[in-house]
């Protein structure tokens, strides 16, 4: 049950932050078209895609998690036994919940403090992009709360590299 | 304040919490304890740190790159770079080197040329015969070419956190050290290859065999022109040009080498989106620490405190050079970026440096620290993937690095090197 719900969980947030990816370059690309064919430019094209890159930030952080994508020293960790080096990293798992979780609260408060303001160009509710931080936190959390052993495990998702096949090897004399 | 701060975020670094979360932390507990600013300000310094359209560059520049990849354009560029280079003694070296140069039109950041070809070359030079060490600690310092010739990541961060230069400025100014980086590693691989008696040629390619892998590499090697024309013609700012350029790489794959089928776009949309968040979490979390630096008049102190040592520009140019290699050995380049160009900018005023040379100074030095141990990412990336001790790794680079630092003494010493391009082309203020 709790399986089936993380990996329909990932697919969705994935297919969420290719969406906005691809949103984002055709809002920009559109927008330098526009300039050069018609003449016209749209100004809430470039505050929406701002938008929306700080939505994939946040929204795509706990992916990046995931994948191990977020850089950190493990130089002294590493060099603890296997079952100290467990414990550190699930205690840091522990502060890291903690930090997102008091962010998600600040952000709460920040986005129903927005909610009175516009933004410039769009003249929407400035609480409506501040939900990014939130929302973002509380995604962060339940992946790494779902994944919480492969974190303490320091084991990451597979991360496919390609291969290239040139052959050049066999040219070599 | 200043205790909370610095005590959480290196106690952070050092038992391995990230680094973006670690200077998430240590603004967040300062603000809450110090209890000067409300709460709310630490998720507003994390949304305006982001908030910027220039910034945008950054997504779009990796996404461009991610899409080269998928359409196959790295191989028709390795296959290049060994047909041209790939006869010379120590062959492969220099492919190594070459191919690195070339992907750094494509690429602005190092640790994708390390995860990408990067890791290509060096199962390649282990397969011919190279020590893994040395083939290792190629692929990590060629690596660091790729944030310094044009498009690069770390120098669109540069422009926006620091107003006196231009992110079309930098990326010329790159140009030239860029190339010197190529000849010098390139020439350390001569001589490691003579003193190893390395041979490994590849066959020499017909005249016509070069023509036609040239050809092949041609819409790779066209994407840093696409770029770097647009904005100093004036077509695009850098942001709109990235656009254009993932624009470019779609077209070019989908159409022209049809190495990327339809079904592989969303896919690689993910994937470069899973990047960004990586790489802007980063810039977003040192908003609040650079801002609580700011607030604690740390860079004036510092700036100060220089000018107390001595009064003459070349040795500040000196000892800033020094704190900031030190620096990039120990943390993260982008963290490292993001804190130290709010810090040292005072002194670019204070003692009247050029701002694009300053900048190009500290973009080099904290380019070559992503090989230099005890934290390398770079480093770190190739001894993962090619499974060869870290330790190794860093000590075959040795040679290496002494080379790339003695471009970055040249880079310091002879503005002109760095200046002169930008000059040219009007992008001096």
């Amino acid at each position: 049950m709790l399986e089936k719900f993380d990996r329909f969980f990932v697919r969705a947030n994935q297919i969420l932050i290719g969406v906005m990816m691809l949103l984002m370059f055709v809002l920009v690309f559109i927008n330098v078209l526009g300039r050069y064919g018609i003449g016209k430019s749209w100004a809430a094209a470039e505050e929406i895609s701002t938008f929306l890159m700080i939505w994939v930030t946040y929204l795509g952080a706990g992916l990046a998690l995931r994948e191990g994508r977020h850089a950190a020293i493990d130089m002294f960790q590493d060099k603890l036994p296997v079952g100290l080096r467990r414990t550190v990293r699930a205690l840091l798992g522990v502060v890291i919940l903690a930090f997102f979780a008091v962010l998600a609260w600040l952000g709460v408060r920040m986005s129903i403090f927005g909610w009175s303001q516009e933004t410039i160009a769009t003249q929407m509710p400035t609480g409506i992009p501040y939900l990014a931080i939130p929302l973002g936190a509380i995604m962060f959390c339940m992946h790494l709360a779902l994944t919480f052993k492969d974190w303490t495990d320091k084991r990451w998702e597979e991360i496919v590299v390609e291969g290239a096949d040139i052959g050049i090897e066999e040219k070599i004399a | 304040m200043s205790a909370i701060l610095f005590g959480v975020f290196f106690v952070g670094l050092f038992v391995g919490l990230p680094v973006s979360i670690s200077m998430g932390l240590s603004g967040m507990a300062a603000v809450l304890v110090d209890g000067r600013f409300m709460g709310m300000v630490v998720p507003q310094y994390l949304f305006n740190g982001i908030s910027s359209f220039p910034l945008m560059a950054v997504p779009f520049f990796i996404l461009a790159a991610e899409l080269m990849s998928a359409s196959g354009l790295t191989n028709s560029l390795m296959k290049f770079a060994n047909d041209l280079v790939g006869h010379i003694r120590g062959g492969l070296g220099h492919v190594n080197v070459l191919m690195s140069m070339l992907f750094a039109g494509v690429s602005g950041s190092a640790l994708a040329d390390a995860a990408g070809p990067g890791a290509i070359e060096m199962s390649m030079m282990r397969k011919a015969g190279y020590d893994p060490a040395y083939a290792g600690a190629l692929s990590a310092t060629t690596a660091t070419i790729g944030p310094i010739i044009p498009p690069s990541i770390i120098m669109v961060i540069y422009a926006i956190s620091d107003s006196r230069v231009t992110v079309a400025g930098l990326f010329l100014a790159g140009v030239v050290p860029g190339v010197l980086l190529g000849v010098a590693l390139s020439a350390v691989n001569h001589w490691v290859s003579i003193k190893r008696g390395y041979l490994f040629r590849s066959k020499r390619p017909t005249l016509l065999g070069l023509a036609k892998s040239f050809w092949h590499a041609m819409p790779a090697l066209m994407l840093p022109f696409i770029i770097m024309f647009g904005i100093l013609a004036g077509i695009f700012t850098p942001t709109e040009a990235a656009a254009v350029a993932v624009a470019y790489a779609l077209v070019v794959g989908l159409f022209i080498t049809r190495g990327l089928k339809w079904g592989a776009i969303l896919p690689v949309f993910i994937r470069a989106g899973n990047m960004t968040a990586g790489v802007l979490l980063i810039v977003s979390m040192a908003s609040i620490f650079s801002w609580l630096l700011t607030i604690l008049q740390i860079p004036q102190s510092l700036a100060n405190q220089i000018g107390s040592i001595t009064k003459s520009p070349a040795m500040v140019m000196i000892l800033v050079a020094i704190l900031v290699f030190l620096c990039g050995m120990v943390i993260d380049t982008l963290p490292a970026l993001i804190i130290l160009v709010p810090v040292l900018g005072p002194l670019v005023d204070k003692f009247g440096f050029d701002p694009l040379h300053f900048a190009m100074a500290v973009v080099l030095n904290l380019a070559i620290g992503l090989v230099t141990p005890p934290v390398g990412p770079v480093l770190f990336v190739i001894s993962t993937v090619g499974r060869i001790r870290f330790e190794d790794v860093a000590k075959a680079a040795m040679p290496l690095i002494l080379a790339e630092m003695v471009v970055l003494a040249a880079v310091i010493a002879f503005p002109s090197i760095s200046v002169s391009l930008p000059r040219f082309f009007g992008f001096m203020r």
